[in-house]
């Protein structure tokens, strides 16, 4: 084997570079009426289609550009720019489409233009769009096109979490957005209150030995919980119905019905080894006020 | 552009299809399946959402 020359180093490396090159829409007079250009580069072809995330964010890969004995080039992309692929989460405007994530309930949620509503969609389904995104790139651009990287690399499930996890700071909104004032508007239904119900007891309740905690007060901190986020309280035989098998299912800990209220030396329904924290001091002042 | 208004719309609704598709095609891989279904868009009904959006 003949090692390579200082000489044939430089040919090699003068005959490749990196590139971050986007689509560029014909600009002669009479484009509008040429047939449409192809996109001949993953970069090309992701910004033509998402120019709008392109022009904020950047470049979607860098690519490796080889120039070729037989006077083509070889374009291999090496790696992609995480926040252009996350805002491509966000939707397409000319579509009608926007997915956005909810912080205060940790959930994604798309715009669906069959109804013009909000409805909640899972970081599983993205990865699928994000997935089928890069495939169909692959599919269409030229044999000239590296296309491993593509196929495999940018697909794997480390590099999609990696791009999710980055859309959730770039397409995130806050409780405002669905509030009543607001033109946004999301599918109502009991799932609503149960999403929220399982963030409420994760984030508020934690186990704490001696302590407890009545289900008058649980209802009651949920409400104030509710309205913290603008939504309409539950009904408490509802809350009951999705309350119970949360809390056994977090903490292991069943409803028990000898749980003596300390305000009016009732027994009644509660958990023990339970407590909620934040809320507890002010709800429980008003639950006092509401037993005198 | 073309000067007769019936192969104007023709061409108009074939380009608000082919969006109509491709929307399609985005979304689908956001929604759960559901019990219920959904009837397909008329002509008028794509070309509305076609001009809403390609403003």
């Amino acid at each position: 084997m003949v090692s390579p020359t200082p000489e044939m180093i430089h040919d090699q490396l003068s005959a490749a570079r990196l590139q971050l090159k986007k689509w560029e829409p014909e600009r002669w007079p009479m484009a509008e009426y040429a047939q449409d250009g192809k996109a001949t580069t993953p970069s090309e072809w992701f910004s033509k289609m998402f120019p709008e995330q392109a022009r904020i964010h950047g470049c979607p890969f860098i690519e490796l550009v080889e120039d070729r004995a037989d006077g083509f080039k070889r374009i291999n992309p090496l790696a992609q720019n995480l926040d252009f692929l996350a805002a491509v989460l966000g939707g397409d405007s000319k579509l009608g489409h926007k997915v956005i994530y909810l912080e205060g309930e940790m959930q994604w949620y798309y715009l669906d233009s069959r109804d013009k509503l909000f409805k909640p969609t899972s970081d599983e389904k993205l990865a699928n769009l994000l997935r089928a995104l890069l495939i169909r790139c692959a599919e269409e651009l030229p044999d000239t096109v590296h296309k491993l990287n593509l196929f495999l690399e940018f697909r794997s499930d480390k590099a999609i979490r990696a791009i999710i996890h980055r859309a959730k700071s770039i397409l995130a909104a806050d409780h405002t957005f669905f509030s009543v004032e607001s033109k946004h508007q999301r599918q109502k239904g009991p799932e609503i209150h149960e999403r929220l119900a399982r963030v409420f007891v994760e984030q508020v309740l934690e186990r704490q030995p001696g302590e407890f905690l009545t289900l008058s007060n649980a209802y009651l901190i949920f409400c104030e919980y509710l309205r913290g986020k603008a939504m309409v309280p539950v009904k408490r035989t509802v809350f009951k119905g999705m309350f119970c098998p949360l809390v056994r299912e977090t903490f292991n800990v069943g409803l028990r019905h000898d749980i003596i209220n300390p305000e009016t030396q009732k027994q009644g329904d509660g958990w023990k080894g339970i407590r909620a924290l934040d809320l507890e001091a002010g709800v429980l002042g008003q639950e006092s006020a509401e037993v005198a | 552009m073309n000067d007769n208004p019936h192969l104007r719309r023709l061409q108009q609704l074939e380009q608000a299809r082919k969006s109509w598709r491709e929307s399609e095609w985005r979304l689908g891989f956001l929604r759960t399946e559901t019990g219920t279904e959904t009837p397909e868009p008329t002509d008028e009904d794509i070309l509305q959402w076609y001009h809403r959006h390609q403003k």
